[in-house]
Formats: structure tokens, sequence, C-alpha cells
């Protein structure tokens, strides 16, 4: 009995389950069982500050009444913004059939699937109460909250992307498409809620404004491409599904999604920056001059804006670097200068008070510093990202079903494509 | 034509495949018409009806007693905030026990302090008859540096104590009654204090001048805490 | 006749329908005499003595904070921890007592060591007070402004905590999930999440805890704990519906001002002797 799994045929007839994943293990090539045996390891590390953070064991964590949103908020707001902005770029071709961007159709899915389960799963051990959460949010609605809209979009969104992507394996491809319209609506008002949880608190003034919700969007639309672009080269470099059109069309895609996100980036910081360090409004200037000039400068200049825009900017945009390892180096430089500003945001907003707090005066600036319990939650957070993305790119049937039938087979391949080697995965 | 002929001439005009699906369905049902077979009828309706009130009763129950528990109540629990016991007395309540520390205390400086300032949470103590028996506990001796220990911050006008050099800390009360703010100030000394011999070279139990009692035997510092007289005749220490 | 067919004529369907309508108006009813165990029970443990004789609606609760008066004692922070099973943390206070040192050129520091829960040292501990001269200083009694306009009620996700009718913020503490957008949200620091090992006096840990005007004494006719220890009159309570309650007296002073008006919340604790300061 031979066993096919999507696109991977197993080496044997296998006599049990276990009989058959040991097949599997051992005829995997042995990078790929490296990287899973590393990815595996940082799970287990985040999965044992998980279960120390369980209740009632929230001490782990370092916040405090002056300081209360740390790093597993930032986690939560990162991965939850990547899922839409997954989604966003992806729109371009699911939603609105440009097809330079079809390529982008299942890979996208899964990852913003995944990344919205794992945004979850963060949420759920830093609130107290998350079963309260659920009930609470339906018994006892509130709508002039943002974070119960926040709930609303993220958990509409959740159903929207597992209808996404059930439908797309058993192909029911109407439904398929009725979800990817819904998703990347909801790609862009999800965010933009996330963006209002912090932008209605007056009392934090380097949060309050119109300005942070658009800037979560933008935020959301760079990551997800920033993200496309690491799996990308990927695929391109391990020769995985559908690689011959990445070079030529995928890849050119997310070069200019990805810049046009860099520098609308560079726009938007540049106001926030410029408006708050002339600002009259109590404690706005302190923070953002903290920000720019005091103690997070050194990880603003140099990780947030040298190394996460005008570095990958520069890959982008000169003809040299548009290679593949120019895009993934673009890629990554972009994600990590991302999860760098979501973290400067959460903490600049917090970080210059303008009172006490329950009684304690912090002067002149509050202190938070992440635990390791918190800081392996967030590792393993990754981790089980990349893991299970992983395992569903090479276990699952990544051709792309619209893209496929509207293009022609025959592509020319240019002359910076290195020549074909032995296939990795 | 029957009315059953009519409706399906009716129904036949309608365009698309439902017309003859609807052809299948019997327009009319099929009417009892026995006398049994109408009681029959009868009570099958009636039973159904029955089924369905009774099913819409444990519904409707159900999820009225599971918004009860699980709804949005502020009321009920605003009441159960102010369900909770004090542990602070209600104030004047102390009287009634103590009268004769609080008339002292209504007629001196100190009469709009409350009593547990003080001595602390008492409404147990005040709702308890077998506690009321036993002495109150005295406040620690620092409690008097609480309030009148000097700082920056304090009103001008609050008597306020630089305590390093007021007479000998931590003993207020061998000069200040608490509650009638009477002040006993020790006597000053009579004798100028310039090349004398210790205190206690005449004033011993056998010497020239006895120790009054509650003056412990101490070195010459702890007596002039109290007995110096500062250079512009005023007690030292005092402001 | 013929055997096809149900035997219920649509009919007999429509009166059922209708006849189920006064059903679930009945059963609404009925539910509320056979209710859950677990609402039965909490139902019976609340005194009715208090149900009966405190009418929400008839009070509208302020309180006043003098800064001229206030002599930084701190009896008040500890009474507080003591009538509300506060965390003893020196870190996490209902109310708490701030000095303010203003310095030559205006600058106003402010320290508030352990919450001013021991009093004060003679000269401010506040970062670059040192070496400084002080133009004046004074304390300032820091408490849940119980606003009007509160933002930490708008922006909680499920509605767990609230205005009472008589003006008094209050924290469900079985509905909240310990999620901290309170506690971000307070303009002015009043609130702190309970931490595990600690309780509410409602018995929970993890959850958001305020100042509550000491609902369960003004309840019952009594002053709040802090502004009955207070031994100079630093703090005022009472009701605003009354014209002859001292609050009214304190508030009507052209002195008085709320702290941080720019935020629209509203507050209910007016200050008297902070005219120098800007918000």
């Amino acid at each position: 009995m031979a066993v096919h799994v999507s696109a991977h045929d197993l080496i044997e007839a296998p006599r049990t389950v276990l009989w058959a994943v040991r097949l599997e293990v051992i005829s995997q090539p042995r990078p790929l069982k490296l990287w899973l045996a590393f990815l595996s390891v940082l799970c287990l590390v985040g999965a044992v500050g998980a279960l120390i953070s369980l209740p009632p064991g929230w001490e782990v964590f370092g916040t405090s009444p002056s300081f209360e949103w740390g790093i597993l908020i930032t986690a939560y707001v990162f991965f939850a913004i990547t899922t839409s902005g997954l989604c966003l770029s992806s729109s371009l071709g699911t939603v609105f059939g440009i097809e330079r961007f079809l390529p982008l159709e299942k890979r996208h899915a899964i990852l913003a699937l995944l990344s919205l389960i794992t945004a979850f799963g963060i949420i759920a051990l830093d609130l107290h109460f998350p079963v309260r959460m659920v009930f609470g949010a339906v018994l006892s609605p509130s709508p002039f909250s943002p974070m119960w809209w926040m709930g609303v979009f993220y958990g509409a969104y959740l159903v929207f992307l597992m209808a996404e992507v059930g439908s797309m394996f058993t192909g029911h491809w109407s439904i398929h498409r009725l979800s990817c319209v819904l998703s990347s609506i909801t790609a862009i008002f999800a965010p933009l809620t996330l963006g209002a949880v912090f932008a209605v608190l007056a009392a934090h003034p380097f949060w309050h404004g119109a300005l942070t919700p658009p800037y979560m969007i933008l935020s959301a639309f760079v990551s997800g491409t920033a993200l496309l672009g690491i799996v990308f080269y990927c695929v391109y470099r391990f020769r995985l599904t559908d690689f011959e059109r990445t070079p030529t069309l995928t890849m050119p895609a997310l070069r200019f999604l990805l810049s046009l996100g860099l520098a609308a980036t560079v726009v938007l910081l540049a106001m926030k920056i410029v408006s708050g360090l002339q600002s009259t409004i109590p404690g706005l200037a302190e923070a953002t001059e903290a920000l720019v000039a005091g103690p997070l400068a050194l990880p603003f200049w140099v990780l947030r804006i040298g190394l996460g825009l005008v570095v990958p900017l520069v890959l982008l945009i000169v003809p040299r670097t548009r290679t593949p390892i120019g895009l993934l180096a673009a890629s990554c430089l972009a994600y990590v200068g991302l999860f760098a500003d979501r973290t400067l945001f959460v903490h600049t907003g917090q970080m210059v008070p303008t009172t006490a707090s329950a009684g304690v005066v912090s002067s002149p600036f509050a202190e938070y510093t992440p635990t390791l319990v918190e800081l392996s939650i967030v590792i393993g957070a990754f981790a089980f990202v990349a893991l299970v993305y992983t395992l569903a790119e090479r276990y699952l049937d990544m051709t792309p079903h619209f893209g496929h039938r509207r293009l022609p087979v025959e592509i020319e391949v240019t002359a910076w494509v290195p020549a074909p080697t032995e296939g990795v995965l | 034509m029957t009315r059953r002929e009519s409706l399906r001439g009716a129904v036949s005009r309608l365009k698309g495949r439902g017309a003859d699906a609807l052809r299948a369905i019997p327009l009319r049902p099929t009417r009892p018409t026995t006398a049994r077979g109408a009681s029959r009828a009868a009570l099958k309706v009636a039973a159904l009806v029955a089924a369905l009130a009774v099913a819409l009763f444990v519904v409707g129950s159900a999820a009225a007693a599971f918004y009860d528990q699980y709804g949005f109540h502020p009321e009920r629990n605003a009441r159960s905030w102010a369900a909770l016991e004090p542990s602070y007395a209600d104030q004047g309540i102390c009287q009634t026990c103590h009268a004769a520390q609080h008339a002292s205390q209504a007629a001196s400086r100190h009469h709009a302090v409350s009593c547990e300032s003080c001595h602390g949470p008492l409404a147990a103590h005040a709702a308890d008859e077998a506690s009321t028996s036993l002495p109150l506990e005295e406040p620690p001796a620092t409690i008097c540096a609480t309030c009148h220990a000097s700082s920056s911050g304090k009103p001008v006008g609050f008597p306020q104590v630089e305590l390093a050099t007021h007479y000998r800390s931590g003993v207020c009360r061998a000069c200040h009654d608490a509650h009638s703010t009477a002040v006993v100030r020790p006597p000053e000394v009579s004798h100028p204090l310039g090349n004398l011999p210790a205190c206690i070279t005449c004033h011993k139990p056998e010497g020239l001048k006895a120790l009054p009692t509650g003056h412990e035997r101490a070195a010459d510092a702890v007596c002039l805490g109290c007995h110096a007289v500062g250079a512009d005749g005023l007690h030292a220490g005092e402001r | 006749m013929s055997g096809t067919g149900p035997s219920v004529s649509r009919r007999g369907l429509l009166k059922t329908g209708l006849l189920a309508l006064p059903a679930l108006a009945g059963s609404r009813f009925l539910s509320a005499w056979i209710s859950s165990p677990d609402a039965a029970a909490a139902n019976a443990a609340e005194p009715t003595v208090i149900a009966t004789v405190y009418d929400p609606s008839l009070h509208d609760w302020a309180f006043a904070c003098d800064a001229t008066r206030c002599i930084g004692c701190g009896l008040c922070v500890e009474a507080c921890k003591l009538e509300n099973h506060v965390p003893l943390e020196p870190e996490l206070n209902r109310t708490w007592v701030e000095r303010h040192t203003v310095t030559e050129d205006g600058s106003v520091l402010i320290d508030s060591p352990h919450a001013g829960i021991d009093g004060f040292p003679p000269e401010s501990t506040a970062e670059g007070a040192e070496g400084r001269n002080a133009r004046e200083a004074y304390f300032v009694p820091r408490l849940c402004m119980q606003c009007d306009s509160p933002p930490c009620v708008s922006v909680c996700p499920v509605s767990a905590t609230y205005k009472s009718e008589d003006g008094v913020v209050l924290v469900d503490a079985d509905r909240c999930i310990g999620c901290g957008y309170c506690v971000v949200a307070c303009p002015y620091g009043a609130r702190y999440i309970v931490p595990s090992g600690e309780a509410t006096p409602a018995g929970e840990s993890g959850v958001a805890d305020k100042c509550t005007f000491c609902y369960h004494r003004i309840t019952r006719g009594q002053q709040p704990a802090c502004v009955q220890v207070c031994p100079v009159d630093a703090r005022v309570f009472g009701d605003r519906n009354d014209p002859a309650s001292a609050v009214n007296v304190a508030i009507s002073d052209e002195r008085a001002r709320v702290l941080k008006p720019e935020q629209g919340t509203e507050p209910r604790v007016f200050y008297l002797g902070l005219e120098g300061e800007e918000s």
C-alpha cells in the first residue's frame, strides 16, 4: 500500500503511523532535520516558559502598574499585524486578480493562519483570564472599547482564515474566493482597531492621535510583505513547489510592495517624530526625545532606522542588489526592524509617565525589563510559526490553484538564476 | 374546476423546474372525515403544542438563567461591593465607652483627630463585647512623629518639631498628653550647667536631690536632653 | 383520504407559534425564581439591609483634597490598606500622598517614598531635587478621581468596570480578565492589577482594583477610611446632593480645580492649593 501525502510519497508501506513517521524522519535530508530539531528545541523552551506563566503564575512577567504592557503585548501586536499584512499583500492577487501576485496565494494563507493562532496563544498567556474574555465579549459587549472591536475583528478574521485555508485544500474554490475577499477586508479593519487600542489613550500622548491606526496598517503591510520575501527566497533556494516563477514574477512583485511600504513608513515615521518633538502636549515631547535622543536612541537609530529602513530600501532600489539574496537580506532586516519598531512603540508610550502609578513615582522614566519567561515565550512563538510552516511547506501541496491555470507553462529564466543543483527539500 | 385544479394550474404557470417538484407536494392535507379520526388528530395537535411549549419553556428559562448569572448586572455587583464589612468603626462610637478620653480630646488641639488615626481600625473592637473588656493597646511611641516630625512640605502653621534636637525623641508621652494635648514641661535646671560633675553625683536616691520615679539612671546626655536651658532662656530644642 | 402528508395543518403550526410567545415570556419570569444554584447563593449572600436602605440614585458622591492642610503623615494610606485589604507592597496603592516641591525656576518635583505610608523624610527625594532650592513645597493626596467621563470604563473590553448611579467607578472582579487596559488608560495612575497571592475584597487575584471611595462605608452613612483618619481634615468627602455638605463648601471655593482637566475626564475629586501647577 503506497501512501501519498500531497506532493510527497512515503518510501515504504508503513505498518503503523509511528513507523511511517519514523521512516519519514529518516528520509528527510540532513539540513532539514537539523533545522526542525533546532526549531523544536526553541518551541520546547517557549512551552516551558508558557507553562511557568500559567495562572496563577503571572508574577513571572516583568510588568508593573507603571508599565503594564510588556514584550508579550509587543509580540501579540507583531503577530497580529503580520497576519493582516500577509492578507493585504496577497489580496492584490487573490482579490484583485493581478497576475503578478497570484503565486502568493496558498502560502500567505497558511502563514497568516499560523501567525494569528500564535498571536492568540500569546495573548491568552498574557491575559489573566482568557476564557472570561470570550464569554465576556459576547455577554457584556463594550462597543466603546477598541479592544472589544479588536477581539471581534480578529475573531472573525480567524474564522475567515480557517475557511480560506480549509477550502484551499478541499477544493471548494468558490468558498475560497469568498473567504479571501472577507479576509482581505478584515485585514484592513483589524489592524485599524489594533491601532485604535493605542490611539484612544490620551493618558499616553506618544500613542494618542489619529496617526497610530494608519501607521499600524502600514506596519502590517510591511511586515507581511517582508515575511513573504523570506518565505519566497526559501522557495527559490530550496526549489520548493512552484519555484520556477519565483525569480521572475514573485520576487519583483514583493520587491515592489516592500519598497513601497518602507518608503511610506519613512514618511509616516518622520511625521510622527517631527510633530512629537515640537509638541506642547504634556509628556509627548519628552517621550519623543527619549526615543530619538534618550535611552532608546541606540536601538531606534541603529535597529529601526538604519537596519530596518535605510539598508532594506537601498538593497531593494539599487539595481546591483536586486537579487534573491538581496530580497532576503532586505526582508530579514525589514522584519527585524519592524519588531524593533513595535517594541520601541510600546515601550516609549509607557516610558515617560505623566502621573504616579498606584503610588509609585517613576522619574524620569518608568522601568521595564522583559523577564526570561517572557523572552522564552516570544522565541517559542517565532519557532512555532517557523516549525509548522516548514512542515506545511514540505507536506502540503502549495501549487497555486488560480495562478497555475492562468499563466503559460514555459517561463524564460534570466541570467542570474544559478544553475539547478540537487534538490535539498 | 376544483380549487385543487385551479391551484395546480397556477403552479404550472410558474417558470423553472420548481413547478414539478411543487406538484409532488399535496397542497391540502388530508382532513379526517370520521369522528374518531378527528379526535385523534386533535390529540396529536394538542400533544405537539404541549411539547413545543415545554421545550420553549425549558430553553427560555435556561437561557434566562444563564444570562442572569453571566450577563451584565452592574447594580448587583455594586451591592456586593456595598456588602463588605468595614474595619474602621463608625466615627463617634468610641465615646459611648471612652467618654473621659473623648471629653478631654474634644476641648484640645487634637479635637479633629479621630480615635482610629492613632489607635488603628477598631470596628471589631467596638462590635465585640469580649474585646471591649480588655484595655486598648497603646499606639507605638513613634506615632507622634508620624505627624509632628518636621519636613519640607508641611504647612507653616502646623506644629512641627525637629526631633533630633527636641528633648529625648521617642518618649513624647513623658511630657505630652495625646488626648488633652496638655504639655507638662520638665522643670528648668535651676543651676548653671558648666563645669559640673556628672548629674548622678548629686541626683541619686541617697544624694542631694533624688531622682523622681520614672527616671532611669542614665548618662548625663539623657538628663540634659530635657532639663537643659537654652541660650535664649527657652528649653533646648523647642521652636 | 390519502395517507401521505402530515396530519397537522399549516394553520395549526401558526397557532402553535403564537402560543409559544407567552410561553417564552412566562418562562423568563419563572426563571427569576428558578435561577441556577450559584446565582441563588450569591443573591442570598447580599444583605437585604443594604439593598433596601441605600438608594444609589439619591446620592452624588464627591471628594475634595486640600493641599494647604495636608501634612504628609500617611495615615490615610495605611488606613486604606487596612480597610480594603490592599496589598501591603509599597508599589500597589489605592491612595497615596505626593510631595510637590516647586523649585525656583517653577518646575515641580514630585516624590512619594513608599506612597507616603511612613510619612516623608525632611527633604525631597525626587530625582534632581538635591541641591536645588525650593520655593515652596506641599503635600497632595492622590486617589481615583471617579471621573464622570472615565477612560477606564470606556476601554474595558468586557464591561467589567462601570460607573454606579451614585458616581463611583467600580470593578466587577468576576468579569475582569486582567488585560490591564484600564490600568494603562487611567491618566491618574489610580489602578493596578492585584498580584497572585493577594486578593481583592471580592476574593480574586489577577483582576484590576482601585479606590472605591470605600463604597461599603459610604453606603452605611460612614466616611471613607482615609477621610476618617485624616487628622487635619485635608480630605473632605460628601454628597453633592446635600447643599450643606462639607464637600460642597470645598468645591465652591474659588481655588478648587481638578487635575488634568485637558484630558476631558471630568473628575469628582477637587483640589485646593494647587493653583501654581499647570495640570
